[in-house]
């Protein structure tokens, strides 16, 4: 019986995905979880299953593996494979450069030489993301991006895993989905996983930090979960090979950087104690000046302000950069596709945020 | 509107000079002492045992005393408010009268001066800003009383034994520091001064301080050159508090002008002396000959409460 690998089912937008893929196709879908033991494996199984129907549950054979070890645990599949969603990867901007190569790109890569043996693979979707663009400014089209520069070791490993498949693996029938920065899982505005964009966010609220790197006119370009996993199983589903595909909306979405601060001062001060405290909006400020407070924090600030500014730093550069992000082709597999009011989902989560002082939803997740 | 000048600076610190390793070594730091000899630190002073805020205070003010005769006010700053008693707590639970805690220093320095004719007030509620805060005062009871001619503006402070000497990522001198503010033409005419106050953040943590530092100091200086009419690009010289040197780095980059007009060379030797940083850095700036007649200086100070203040003086 044919079979699907999804790769980092554990993580946020790999566990919803997993939803709709048991929703949407037939198959049996292999789950790799790194677990120490068996407990810890059915474990983390059973967290994984809780929001899935009961009907379904046995559609998905978790395999207790890491990426490392992942082409090992497949072997014995190799002949059912049809399809791999590989999602697995550290999606931290501020990964180090020796944690992007081992595992953003060359377990990537070393688990496309496996998949090039596979007798029935049909579909290999890479998802990747918008920021495998690097520092290009202007249209960012879906396609292929000559070695643009990079603001972190994130973009930089992803482009690399790209850029593999459309030289050395172009016989694999892949499709790359570049995927925007999540903001919130659904347009309600609830958040389950924190990024960058939240990090930020939370030393505002704090007024721990009163400087962005950055120019207001830059637009951002957001998403929400729940779409996120529809167009990646849109992606998986109808996507044709060798095609890329981006999981954003389209340009007329995106939010200025100096909107989605304002959006964002406006929703924290209907929060009481926040208003109290009369912090100011961030002034925004060149990179320079941004390094130059972050490098000097080391060492002295507490904590939460250090997690934070190094959540920002390495994201800090895309915030000059004015990118026009295309996505015609996702929007040709898309039934009903529309333009989301963008605005009204940040000053959603800017709420969401404030009221729950920055707590995350466990939304189901794993 | 007559003019009003600031001169006859002085100041006077704690006799104790110790390095910044010597004091993290000691216990008074709580962060390495590297991170703050990166920031620009290298040595602070302290007061020994038997030397007080008081004595600190007759220590600067002796050194410009040939300049008080027909001072009309003393306005005496300290940023800690027990340096504004030097009256025995002792005495007071011994007594249980209050008088010894309302011993006040600025009226033993009008005795101990012979400045009799100047009235006292104490200004306590402003830290690490009560000097510029002293000169706005000074200045306001010289424009609007005709009798106030001329004010001495004092600012003492020395911690208590036993206390941390870095505060929000500072390291901290006991000192003093003192000026005249008259009508008389001379030293630098004070031009414009502004204060913020944001109570809200009165016990902020040192990292909600930081946080609040640029956008607050922003602020301040926009509100300040707005109502002078005068641009950053009329400023020669920004005369801030000794703090972290980076913080200036990234402040003229904001502020649109160069990094190379902040003087604030005393930081090495010093460190950051409370509310005096401003004076001692007015006097080396004027030792090393590059104030020219003319040039404007923006003094600024942030401090707990959470304050904010700056003045804009020109050289006379």
């Amino acid at each position: 019986m044919s079979k699907i690998v999804l790769t980092g089912a554990t993580g946020y937008i790999g566990h919803k995905l997993l939803l709709h893929l048991l929703q949407e196709c037939s198959e049996d879908i292999l789950v790799p979880v790194r677990a120490s033991s068996r407990e810890e494996l059915e474990r983390r199984y059973q967290k994984l299953m809780v929001p899935v129907a009961p009907h379904f549950r046995s559609r998905v054979i978790p395999l207790n593996t890491d990426l490392e070890g992942l082409n090992q645990a497949l072997d014995s599949y190799r002949e059912d494979i049809t399809t791999i969603i590989h999602n697995a990867a550290k999606t931290a901007f501020n990964i180090d450069e020796i944690t992007a190569n081992s595992v953003n790109r060359d377990a990537s890569l070393r688990f496309l030489e496996f998949a090039s043996e596979l007798p029935h693979l049909i579909n290999f979707t890479y998802v990747s993301t918008l920021y495998a663009s690097g520092m290009n400014a202007g249209p960012i089209h879906e396609d292929f991006i000559s070695l643009p520069s990079f603001a972190n070791h994130y973009e930089r490993s992803k482009w690399e895993v790209e850029e593999a498949l459309r030289t050395r693996f172009f016989h694999i029938p892949w499709r790359i989905a570049r995927v925007a920065t999540v903001i919130s899982d659904d347009v309600s505005g609830t958040v389950v996983q924190h990024n960058a964009i939240h990090n930020t966010l939370k030393l505002f609220y704090y007024g721990l930090i009163s400087l962005l790197p950055g120019k207001a006119e830059t637009p951002i370009h957001l998403v929400d979960g729940e779409f996120t996993a529809a167009s990646l199983t849109a992606v998986v589903n109808k996507g044709l090979p060798h095609k890329i595909y981006h999981v954003c909306y389209d340009q007329t979405a995106s939010i200025s950087l100096g909107r989605f601060i304002d959006v964002a001062f406006e929703e924290f001060n209907k929060d009481e104690t926040f208003k109290a405290r009369r912090l100011l909006k961030p002034l925004f400020t060149d990179e320079k000046s941004f390094d130059t407070l972050v490098m000097n924090m080391k060492g002295f600030g507490g904590s939460v302000l250090n997690q934070g500014l190094a959540s920002i730093s390495p994201f800090g550069r895309q915030l000059f950069i004015a990118k026009e992000v295309h996505n015609e082709a996702l929007q040709g597999l898309l039934v009903n596709y529309q333009t989301p009011p963008m605005e009204e989902i940040v000053r959603k989560t800017c709420q969401y945020l404030a009221q729950t002082r920055f707590a995350k939803s466990s939304g189901g997740h794993s | 509107m007559k003019s009003v000048y600031v001169h006859d600076l002085a100041y006077f610190l704690g006799d104790q000079n110790v390095s910044i390793k010597q004091s993290f070594q000691d216990g008074r730091l709580l962060t390495e002492a590297q991170q703050f000899i990166d920031a620009g630190f290298a040595f602070h002073r302290m007061s020994s045992a038997n030397q007080t805020a008081y004595d600190l205070a007759v220590g600067a003010v002796s050194q410009i005393k040939h300049t008080l005769q027909d001072v009309s006010s003393i306005i005496y700053a300290t940023c800690l408010p027990l340096n504004g008693n030097i009256g025995s707590f002792s005495k007071f639970k011994e007594s249980r009268d209050v008088k010894f805690l309302m011993d006040y220093p600025a009226s033993h320095l009008q005795a101990d001066f012979g400045m009799e004719n100047a009235a006292v007030l104490g200004l306590n509620q402003q830290a690490c800003t009560s000097m510029l805060g002293s000169l706005r005062l000074a200045r306001a009871l010289i424009l609007s009383e005709p009798d106030q001619k001329k004010i001495l503006c004092v600012t003492a402070d020395r911690f208590p034994e036993g206390a941390l000497y870095e505060q929000a990522y500072n390291v901290i001198s006991d000192g003093a520091a003192t000026c005249i503010v008259s009508t008389e033409e001379k030293g630098y005419r004070l031009i414009a001064s502004h204060a913020i106050t944001n109570g809200a953040l009165a016990q902020a943590n040192d990292d909600e301080t930081v946080g609040s530092y640029f956008s607050y100091t922003h602020r301040l200086l926009s509100e300040l050159f707005e109502k002078s009419d005068i641009g950053i690009e009329d400023i020669d010289w920004i005369v801030p508090q000794n703090t972290n040197t980076n913080a200036w780095v990234i402040l003229s980059r904001l502020l649109g002008t160069e990094f190379e007009k902040v003087y604030f060379k005393s930081i090495k030797e010093v460190g950051h002396i409370i509310s005096s940083d401003n004076i001692v850095n007015l006097v080396q700036i004027e030792r090393d000959g590059m104030v020219k007649s003319g040039q404007k200086l923006l003094l600024f100070m942030a401090g707990f409460g959470l304050n904010w203040q700056a003045v804009i003086l020109e050289k006379v």
